[in-house]
């Protein structure tokens, strides 16, 4: 009884407010609780499903483990990239005044080495040139020589000493005795006397 | 003839009833806490979402529920809160004081609100309540509409029955001097 009193005791001091009728003034649209139990099970069932799936969807293995480590990492990146970029370097008075004309100045110089280079490049490359056609020449005639070497040596030896009968020259003469090894003069002598050779220097003598 | 709050709370337990048991709160509190926000905020709109918040928050916590306190008062608890962080937020958006400018913004809300069927009477009450602190209109919703005990209040908001005390007569008296001063 004293705790009614006690919570009575208001209606004294607020007569006007005791006497109000405790109506509620305010009103919803029509239907509104009917729906509002539907919707908020719709809700509940679906917040339930959304947990239940959840568990499908995988994740590396320690993810949330690193997870605080990488985005303590990443804000003190974005705290760092907030720093004044400039701060600790400082450059030469007037540096980006002079940086242009410093640009245009090497770009200048590198024109003229540009050029010269080329030209060297076009003598080195003629040069190149020369030294394999010379190489490719020498190639190319010894494996002639070769060439003729075996064909000579498929020809008899008396063909080839009438032919040089006919065809021979006092220089010819000479090249034959320059080369001519004692072997070869010996096996010559055998054959043909003093005599004869004597007779044959006279006719053929100039 | 409405459950008892331990037939809800043992049906939610199990997995098989669990849709049941939260079909059985709603009917049995829904419309409680819908009026009890709708008084703080006064919009039917933002009522209905923050109802929705909090018997989703009510779903997702329900098994977590220790029966140290009442299924009721809990609910009421979390309702409460749903609703202080709603006007804490509206007020730094508006950047107007509900405290001193004597809630000018939901004023305007309550004066345009196509859902207030009060007379005159009911407005100049519902204009004094507004100007109240939130936390003080809120115990004054709980004692004078809603007829909740000192305890249950206390047991609600955190408070000393000894504060709440004090805070609601201050609230009646600033009311009372409203309604017999204002047109």
């Amino acid at each position: 009884m004293r705790l009614n009193d006690l919570d009575r005791e208001w209606e004294k001091e607020a007569p006007t407010l005791a006497t109000m009728r405790r109506e509620n003034p305010f009103a919803v649209p029509s239907d509104y609780f009917e729906s509002l139990s539907n919707n908020l099970t719709s809700i509940a069932l679906i917040e339930a499903a959304r947990f239940e799936n959840e568990e499908e969807f995988g994740i590396p293995k320690g993810y949330f483990e690193q997870l605080e480590k990488q985005i303590k990492a990443k804000l003190a990146i974005e705290n760092i990239n907030e720093l004044d970029p400039y701060s600790g370097f400082s450059i030469p008075d007037d540096y980006f005044s002079n940086l242009s004309q410093t640009i245009e100045e090497k770009i200048g110089q590198q024109a003229v080495i540009r050029e010269k280079s080329i030209f060297k490049s076009w003598i080195s490359y003629s040069a190149a040139a020369c030294i394999t056609m010379i190489i490719g020449s020498i190639a190319y005639l010894n494996l002639k020589s070769d060439n003729i070497t075996s064909d000579l040596s498929n020809i008899p030896d008396q063909e080839i000493i009438n032919y040089l009968q006919i065809h021979s020259t006092v220089n010819d003469n000479q090249y034959i005795i320059e080369n001519l090894s004692d072997e070869g003069l010996q096996q010559v002598s055998n054959d043909v006397s003093s005599q004869d050779i004597e007779q044959y220097i006279k006719n053929n003598s100039l | 003839m409405q459950v008892e709050d331990s037939e809800i709370l043992n049906k939610f337990a199990q997995e098989s009833t669990r849709t049941e048991a939260f079909s059985l709160l709603l009917n049995k509190y829904q419309q409680k806490i819908y009026w009890h926000i709708r008084r703080m905020v006064i919009n039917h709109d933002d009522a209905d979402d923050l109802v929705q918040d909090v018997f989703i928050k009510i779903w997702k916590n329900l098994a977590n529920f220790r029966s140290d306190s009442q299924l009721y008062t809990w609910i009421y608890r979390i309702a409460s809160n749903e609703c202080i962080t709603f006007l804490n937020r509206k007020k730094l958006r508006n950047s107007v004081s509900l405290n001193d400018s004597e809630g000018r913004n939901l004023l305007e809300t309550l004066a345009e609100s196509p859902y207030f069927d009060g007379d005159k009477a009911q407005m100049k009450l519902q204009k004094a309540l507004l100007t109240l602190p939130e936390k003080q209109r809120l115990v004054f919703n709980m004692k004078y509409f809603d007829d909740l005990k000192y305890e249950e209040i206390s047991s609600i908001l955190g408070t000393s029955v000894g504060a709440l005390k004090a805070s609601f007569h201050i609230a009646v008296k600033k009311i009372e001097h409203i309604l017999l001063n204002s047109d």
